[in-house]
């Protein structure tokens, strides 16, 4: 007989550990314990079977895997981490007695936690951490939007704001935005980088508070930010090296050493400037030809034709996004929130300025002639321009989304303006019902409709842009050419019945020997689509067992929320159509009511 | 002091005349309060200065003219020398060396002592001297230098925050020389990487997998725009609500399962029933003596002691031949049944394939489950993770203008909930205070002694 199996010494009970078994093995503080986590990406974990893994023990507990911690226990930083234990004590001795030498003393000796290798393992290609770069860069834009006297040590908010004025000004080089969507929580922005959508969230101005604080705990938000702040900066510094952008950053015609005038802070006059957003940055080896000019290559590997086409659809409409503005001369008025406009104007490629006063980096004055819009958000301006257009800032994300300069008439100033809906569709909205209003934002085709329907009132509306009901479609209502081809011939011999048989017969081998002239067989235009419902239906008896049901819920969720947008279209033509029938009465009576008074 | 004044007052009171014949007498019923106060006096004059009563008002003060006179504007130069003169005086920080007291130094004269290098041999400095000018160095000081040299090379090679300066993602260089390990042991080789520190560790598969398949930046309802569409706004606010309305009604569940249930109680009551519980088995005394239960029978415990009966051989052999005779008989039957069943088999073959289904169909469900869950937050703790609400805006905070907006929600709690969703974080507490422990109270024994 063997030996005999001890419990829970394979299996799930020898995959978990308990966190404070991993504290005990790790040697570290919970705080510490806490802080290491957070670098290195290893988070508590759910068991399958929860009293397997605690080994009998039916509580809750947080758990680890047991692989990850002996991960952790190989992490170089563990021994800074228990360094700096120490030295925190010494340090709060010194405190106490109020040697503050000592304090200087010990402070300096604090060690700096070193998290390149770190970022390299978890992120193994550049990609993932492009993937992975939502949540380190609402944070840190976040944490930039902090006021530097408070809660927040101030190299913090300093350090988040170089590294996102960094990112937006690579946003802005590569032109790389493409949705804008101003909520009540802040700014969503996404931008599209080496093939991966990136979006985060920027707050609006002065929305930071006590509050902020209260809430969390944020020495656990704090760890993150220092994970992400040298992820961000390494991300950076590769984004930068791929536009052939000098890292950091610098504009071309400044040069520390070269500025005669005797600046206080030099490295403060350059961040301000490359912070207004507004400066071209200096590109190693001359400027990058502005557009490049990439068509879609035809790949043989895409078979289907319509994907085809709408990949192409899309990559040009990307084309005309990236020089929307191009040509523009903008001018932001000063109750106008600066950066957000000045980032997405940018971005789109138009030319910006501001008043002087409000911010450093201003390139016109709001007195040139050139200008086109002048961005502003209040009732009334004063002295008006008859060279510009004076719109509403949400003109200008609308245009984002639209990927079109939108007709400014609708923005104009004091002009109540159009809802600003939302570019994030989740998919679930698909099948639903759109009102013709978002079904605009999303094509541009259908604006043009709405825009002439709205304009033309006494056209008839909704006749050209709805579409029929959704239901199925009649098939089968083809006639096939084989049986026009035999009426045809009966016809024939209808005719030629009272002659001879001789001659029938003759005429018949004639008629055999004839060669006529080859008519070409239509193409039935439903047959493709029969064949294809056909192979559909095959294709659904062939569903597995395991999936039928599931499918078939799927295929009567899809129906019901087909028919149900089908009746809210069909409500909104019948509303429309009473409309308009109550503007012709109306305009009759009216016409009416002239004649009679003239 | 104050004990033989006390004496005094009280002899005072008893007797009017004490005699003072001893010495000792004398000092005991004589008061010296007035002559030491006197000395007091003397002495924390000498230690102070003059007590301020007795001198006179031309020697405290001086009638101040300065202002009047051209003089008494002064310069910025002249204000800057003051100021400089007021610095020569003794530095703050010695003040603690400075004498209190105007008592004078009882020592008159005090010698001067030599500094140690005025006290260094002479020929000790000639060798000193000629080290330094040669360069010699002793043990001492070139330790020290090396030790300068090794700390200086460490400073510079310790890594600044805010740097980046390289490519991270480029392909690194190796950080050793190849080795040939054509003709070396494969454990030769193991030893070489490993020490070498060219084996990195294997990072886990669940440190780069995702924790969850929420995504990070949810996408955002439309309502939530600053100008949101009429339908989109009410959406928005009637999934609120009927969030919250689920809220109140599961509160008022339990509400009503559970302080609903009972009655209310008053004092009265509760306290009629404690004494009631409370002389529950006390021979009660309202209804008169309780009599001593006497049935006339023998005392018996309510637990019987048990006794070890056994069978009679023959009842057990009985048994256990029923028993087996039972088994046999199933046996039997099942053998029976065996047969019998090979006439059933479409039935079977039917039955099985229905239970086939079911299992199936139990599956899929099973299947649908788990890929909802992969979007659920998980338990990762003791306490369970809760939704936070959603932001939104009443209808008449909308303004319709980028100026008017009303901002809403707090982007750092979002982010802190969102991760706590990502199962990034286990759900916690946040404690605003810490929790110092309990502090036990308790008086000095020096400090015990005068409470007594």
């Amino acid at each position: 007989m063997g030996k005999m199996k001890k419990k829970y010494e394979s299996g799930e009970g020898a995959r978990y550990i308990t966190r404070n078994r991993a504290l005990k093995y790790l040697q570290l503080t919970l705080k510490d314990f806490r802080r290491l986590c957070i670098l290195k990406g290893i988070y508590p974990r759910e068991p399958k079977n929860r009293k397997r893994a605690q080994k009998g023990d039916t509580s809750i507990r947080t758990l680890y895997y047991k692989k990850d911690i002996q991960f952790l226990s190989h992490e170089p930083n563990i021994w800074k981490l228990r360094e700096l234990k120490v030295i925190y004590k010494k340090m709060c001795r010194a405190k106490s007695l109020k040697e503050k030498d000592d304090v200087v003393k010990y402070r300096d000796r604090i060690p700096l936690l070193k998290l390149d290798h770190i970022v390299k393992e978890r992120y193994p290609t550049f990609i993932d951490a492009l993937r992975d770069l939502d949540d380190c860069l609402t944070l840190l834009f976040l944490f930039a939007a902090f006021p530097k006297t408070g809660k927040v040590p101030e190299k913090y908010v300093t350090f988040s704001r170089r590294l996102t004025v960094e990112f937006m000004h690579y946003v802005i080089a590569a032109k790389a935005l493409r949705k804008v969507f101003i909520s009540i929580k802040g700014y969503y922005f996404q931008a599209e980088i080496k093939g991966q959508s990136v979006t985060w969230i920027v707050p609006h101005q002065f929305v930071i508070d006590r509050g902020h604080y209260m809430d969390v705990d944020f020495q656990v938000m704090l760890n993150f930010v220092d994970f992400y702040q040298v992820l961000l900066g390494f991300v950076n510094f590769r984004l930068y090296h791929s536009l052939n952008m000098t890292y950091p950053p610098t504009f071309p015609g400044y040069s520390a050493v070269d500025s005669e005038k005797n600046l206080v802070d030099e490295e403060v006059y350059a961040s301000e400037r490359i912070a207004s957003l507004n400066v071209d940055l200096a590109r190693v080896g001359g400027s990058v030809g502005e557009d490049e000019e990439e068509g879609i290559d035809e790949f043989p590997m895409i078979e289907d034709q319509e994907q085809l086409e709408e990949l192409k659809k899309k990559a040009e409409q990307v084309k005309t996004q990236k020089r929307l503005f191009k040509g523009l001369k903008i001018f932001i008025n000063r109750e106008v929130p600066r950066e957000p406009l000045v980032f997405v104007i940018r971005c789109l490629g138009g030319q910006v300025s501001w008043s002087k006063t409000t911010f450093i980096g201003a390139t016109f004055d709001e007195s040139d002639e050139t200008i086109t819009h002048q961005i502003v958000d209040r009732p009334m301006v004063d002295k008006q321009y008859i060279s510009r257009y004076y719109v509403q800032p949400q003109w200008v994300f609308d245009s984002v989304n639209a990927c079109e300069l939108l007709p400014v008439e609708k923005y104009f100033i004091g002009a109540v303006l159009p809802p600003h809906l939302s570019p994030f569709q989740s998919e679930h909205k698909l099948d639903q019902y759109m009102p013709p209003e978002e079904l605009a934002l999303q094509d541009p085709e259908m604006a043009k409709q709405l825009d002439e329907v709205s304009g033309d009132e006494s056209s008839e509306p909704g006749e050209d842009d709805i579409e029929g009901g959704s239901c199925d479609e009649d098939d089968g209502e083809v006639e096939s050419d084989q049986e026009s081809d035999e009426k045809m011939k009966q016809n024939v011999e209808d005719v030629e019945e009272g002659m001879d048989e001789l001659e029938k017969e003759r005429q018949r081998k004639k008629n055999m020997m004839s060669v006529k002239a080859g008519k070409v067989v239509p193409a039935d235009p439903y047959a493709s689509k029969k064949q294809e419902r056909e192979d559909y239906r095959l294709r659904v008896t062939m569903i597995r067992n395991k999936h039928r049901k599931l499918y078939h819920s799927m295929v009567k969720g899809q129906k019901k929320r087909k028919t149900e947008a089908w009746l809210l279209r069909k409500k909104r033509t019948r509303y429309e159509e009473e409309q308009s029938q109550k503007r012709k009465e109306q305009r009759r009576e009216q016409i009416l009511a002239q004649a009679e008074a003239s | 002091m104050t004990k033989t004044d006390n004496l005094s007052t009280e002899e005072r009171k008893g007797r009017k005349r004490v005699s003072k014949k001893n010495k000792i007498a004398w000092r005991k019923h004589c008061s010296t309060k007035d002559v030491d106060l006197y000395l007091e006096e003397v002495r924390h004059e000498e230690r102070v200065g003059v007590n301020f009563t007795t001198v006179e008002d031309d020697k405290l003060f001086y009638v101040d003219t300065s202002l009047n006179s051209e003089e008494g504007v002064k310069s910025k130069a002249e204000r800057k020398l003051e100021a400089k003169k007021k610095l020569k005086g003794v530095p703050k920080c010695f003040e603690a060396l400075v004498p209190h007291t105007s008592v004078p130094d009882p020592v008159i004269k005090r010698n001067r002592v030599r500094t140690p290098e005025e006290r260094k041999h002479p020929i000790k400095k000639k060798i000193e001297a000629y080290r330094k000018a040669n360069g010699i160095l002793t043990a001492k000081e070139r330790i020290a230098a090396n030790n300068r040299r090794i700390h200086k090379i460490k400073k510079e090679n310790t890594p600044k925050s805010c740097e980046f300066t390289k490519d991270l993602w480029a392909e690194a260089p190796p950080k050793y020389p190849e080795v040939d390990f054509q003709w070396l042991h494969p454990t030769t080789r193991g030893h070489v990487l490993k020490h070498t520190r060219q084996i990195e560790k294997k990072v886990p598969e669940s440190v780069i997998n995702k924790t969850s398949e929420v995504p990070a930046i949810e996408a955002p309802h439309p309502g939530v725009s600053y100008n949101p569409s009429y339908l989109d706004h009410h959406s928005l606010l009637t999934g609120i609500v009927e969030k919250e309305n689920k809220l109140i009604k599961e509160e008022k569940h339990i509400d009503r399962v559970t302080t609903k249930l009972f009655s209310a109680v008053t004092e009265r009551q509760t306290h009629s029933s404690w004494i009631k519980e409370m002389s529950q088995g006390l021979p009660q005394t309202k209804e008169g003596p309780v009599k001593e239960e006497d049935d006339g029978k023998e005392y018996q415990a309510v637990n019987l002691p048990t006794k070890d009966k056994k069978k009679p051989r023959k009842t057990r052999k009985n048994i256990r031949l029923a028993k087996e005779e039972l088994n046999q008989r199933k046996l039997k039957a099942i053998e029976k049944k065996k047969v019998a069943d090979i006439y059933k088999l479409k039935k079977i073959v039917e039955n099985v394939e229905k239970d086939e289904l079911k299992s199936l169909e139990k599956q899929a469900q099973i299947q649908k489950k788990n890929e909802l869950k992969k979007f659920e937050p998980k338990r990762l703790a003791k306490l369970k993770f809760e939704e936070y609400e959603e932001e939104f805006s009443m209808p008449f905070d909308l303004s319709g203008s980028l100026v008017g907006l009303k901002p809403e929600g707090n982007l750092l709690r979002d982010r802190f909930m969102s991760m706590q969703k990502r199962n990034i974080l286990q759900p916690t507490v946040f404690q605003r205070v810490r929790n110092l422990g309990k502090k036990k109270a308790f008086t000095k024994r020096s400090h015990k002694e005068e409470q007594k």
